[in-house]
């Protein structure tokens, strides 16, 4: 049976470049791209989709906060994050969302391949994961909430913008973001953008 | 003359004594007033300095997060495009009898987009670090306005086509600014880039005549429109990272900042005037 996949990347050219690689490499024709949340949300509302490949940062949100949507409503998607941002600081916390699945974009193609291959053919052996030397990095131990508002952090948004952008209270963003600097042992923005830059954080 | 000596002695001795005290008093506070002043002085050169070292420790700050940003614009608009430019072309190279026709065309037309969009991110970096050296030299020279806009509606001319959307360069004949040329072009191509990013229909339409005091350059278009907090944050001093979305299209905030380095070496001020939906128009004006 074909897989239905949806790709969605806010960059039209890892898009097509991924979609080029299903087709050629390991034949799928039902390749769909999505390039926001938003529209993705749309799409899997309209069409079946088997197969999701996410990057983890949109123009409008991150991956962190439409996978537990997903989850909910469409339970048997597959789900595969692909994303530039280093599997050491956010696997885990995809693993709490179920997803297990993390391949990174900077991989080698033969590589990225297979470990492919095993995510469309629904292989349940998620130990194959890629082992690849990691640097410590002092935001492994974040939390998924806390990943998701360090994201609005670094883009330099305030409390408020946050609580309304992820519909949650002021209250709790200023608990996570003081949690936030208490783990990374930072005090200001400019301290966390620092390491950020120092660790790989994009954002 | 002893008995003078004897009934006077006190008194003299008391008068002198006074004298004496008098004369200390006016010293101690002539000193203390001196110390007062100098101190003053002390203070004010003290905190004149402290306010020098918190400008520079802001603007310190503010090239640190700037290039910050820079380092994740390099990674995630730069070197990821990048990437898959290589691996399409590999594996187009590879299967190229196998690939369909369209899918063909998709992935040469997608790469050659992707191309021309890093031109021109990787132009506006280089613009922006050419211009953040504070020795830099500069000379002002005569340039036509007229002729600066067709030369910068010719590096988009491309794009243009692909979207549809039409330049109208409504420049008055005969604007001859003189000033330092490539910080008003680096100002006009940002804004241009922007007008084109955020426009789906319509024109991108750059005018300019002479003011008053100066000269008034507006750049119009008939796209999405901006919000006001986006506005606002565009116009804040703080104002460095990435702009609120619009559609699929994500701004990065590297142009604003660019627009507002340049106007400042040609101490220019600028305006945006925006109704959502229906476009945005920003005009510049500087002082001649």
């Amino acid at each position: 049976m074909q897989p239905n996949i949806i790709i969605a990347d806010d960059h039209s050219m890892v898009r097509k470049g991924m979609k080029m690689l299903l087709r050629t490499q390991l034949n799928c024709k039902n390749v769909n791209e999505v390039s926001s949340c938003n529209e993705l949300m749309i799409e899997l509302r309209k069409k079946e989709c088997s197969h999701l490949i996410l990057d983890v940062i949109f123009s409008d949100g991150t991956a962190l906060e439409v996978v537990p949507t997903i989850r909910k409503l469409y339970p048997a998607i597959k789900i595969m994050i692909f994303s530039m941002q280093l599997v050491e600081v956010y696997a885990d916390a995809f693993k709490q969302y179920n997803v297990h699945y993390y391949l990174s974009k900077s991989l080698n193609e033969e590589k990225s391949l297979k470990y492919i291959t095993g995510f469309l053919n629904n292989e349940q052996n998620h130990s194959h994961s890629v082992k690849e030397l990691h640097q410590k990095n002092p935001f492994t131990i974040l939390a998924p909430r806390e990943l998701e508002i360090l994201h609005y952090l670094l883009n330099g948004h305030h409390t408020n913008d946050i609580a309304n952008a992820l519909n949650l209270s002021t209250s709790t963003i200023s608990t996570v973001k003081k949690r936030i600097f208490e783990k990374t042992e930072t005090a200001t923005i400019t301290q966390l953008l620092e390491l950020a830059m120092l660790y790989n954080i994009s954002f | 003359m002893s008995e003078f000596l004897v009934v006077y002695k006190l008194p003299v001795v008391v008068l002198l004594s006074i004298i004496l005290f008098v004369g200390f008093c006016i010293a101690i506070n002539y000193i203390v007033k001196i110390v007062i002043i100098k101190q003053k002085i002390l203070k004010l050169l003290l905190e004149k300095r402290a306010r020098e070292i918190e400008r520079k420790n802001e603007a310190l700050e503010r090239n640190n997060l700037i290039q910050t940003r820079l380092i994740s614009i390099i990674s995630h608009d730069i070197i990821s495009p990048l990437r898959f430019v290589h691996i399409a072309c590999n594996s187009m190279v590879d299967d190229l009898d196998e690939i369909p026709k369209d899918l063909q065309k998709e992935m040469l037309s997608e790469i050659g987009h992707s191309a021309k969009e890093l031109e021109l991110l990787s132009t506006n970096i280089m613009n922006w670090i050419k211009y953040q050296n504070e020795n830099r030299r500069m000379i002002k020279e005569e340039f036509d306005l007229s002729q600066m806009a067709d030369q910068i509606f010719g590096v988009f001319q491309g794009l243009a086509r692909q979207k549809k959307i039409q330049f109208k360069n409504e420049v008055n004949t005969g604007v001859v600014l003189y000033q330092y040329m490539e910080p008003v072009k680096i100002v006009i191509y940002n804004l241009i880039l922007n007008a084109l990013n955020f426009t789906e229909k319509g024109c991108v339409t750059i005018s300019g005549g002479k003011a008053k005091k100066g000269i008034l350059i507006k750049v119009k278009d008939d796209g999405k429109g901006m919000t006001e907090q986006q506005i606002n944050n565009v116009m804040s001093d703080y104002f460095i990272v990435s702009s609120a979305n619009v559609d699929k299209r994500k701004g990065n905030g590297l142009g604003y900042l660019i627009i507002k380095d340049m106007l400042k070496l040609v101490n220019a001020k600028f305006s945006i005037k925006s109704i959502n939906g229906q476009g945005t128009m920003v005009t510049i004006f500087l002082p001649s």
